[in-house]
């Protein structure tokens, strides 16, 4: 098992810090590219919501995160002290409407839940925690 | 043409590219994103506002060459018709 531990702050550049580190990781453990891809942008979508909507003031937030790779397995787990803010609260938005007329918004939680095998949030001490939780499979031919 | 990660700071330059060809009055804007290696939600909302903006004055922008990576993006959030076909 292998264990990545990174602190970011609450800023853009931080995420694609933690992109290149995750692509370094895949890598090194030859996680199909197809994996990484998904991993990818569920952390992404993640990250940036937390940016988004996560704290009421401008200051330096750190939000620490693990990514633990077993063999079958990889699982991100995200820590951060902004306020409540649950993913698995939030309704799937409506794919079948027509395309002029659909909303936009929730597609990154949409994503998270598609590309990820499973997701649980829990709420500890002030802090929101993402437990994300992606199967390692041999890539199909 | 984006390439690599279309994150949050790459869809921002998007929309600012997109908002000066509009100016310019451009009629057809193509994004290929033949070698973008992902696409977030925020490349998907900007793509989709312009896209939704030009067909509503009769004009055009879509997708071209998108990679299998932003293929099956655009797949699974259900807005596979913004690439040209």
């Amino acid at each position: 098992m292998t264990t990545l531990e990174v602190i970011l702050l609450n800023r853009r550049s931080e995420i694609a810090r933690l992109q290149d580190q995750l692509e370094g990781l895949g890598s090194h453990h030859g996680l199909p590219p197809r994996t990484l891809h998904e991993v990818q942008l569920a952390v992404e979508e993640h990250l940036a919501n937390i940016l988004k909507h996560g704290f009421d003031d401008q200051g330096e937030h750190p939000i620490r995160v693990r990514v633990l790779v077993h063999a079958t397995e990889l699982r991100i787990e995200v820590e951060d002290d902004g306020r409540p803010f649950d993913p698995l609260k939030h309704p799937s938005p409506d794919l079948s409407q027509p395309l002029d007329t659909r909303p936009v918004g929730g597609l990154g939680i949409h994503m998270m839940r598609n590309f990820m095998d499973q997701i649980e949030y829990r709420r500890a001490d002030g802090k929101n925690i993402l437990v994300m939780t992606k199967q390692i499979k041999a890539p199909t031919p | 043409m984006l390439s690599g990660r279309v994150d949050g700071t790459v869809a921002n330059q998007l929309e600012v590219d997109v908002l000066a060809a509009v100016k310019q009055n451009a009629k057809t804007i193509y994004v290929n994103l033949a070698e973008a290696t992902f696409l977030c939600s925020a490349g998907i909302r900007v793509l989709l506002q312009y896209h939704r903006q030009m067909k509503s004055k009769g004009l055009v922008l879509l997708v071209t060459r998108p990679s299998a990576e932003v293929t099956s993006t655009l797949e699974m959030t259900g807005f596979p018709e913004i690439v040209e076909k």
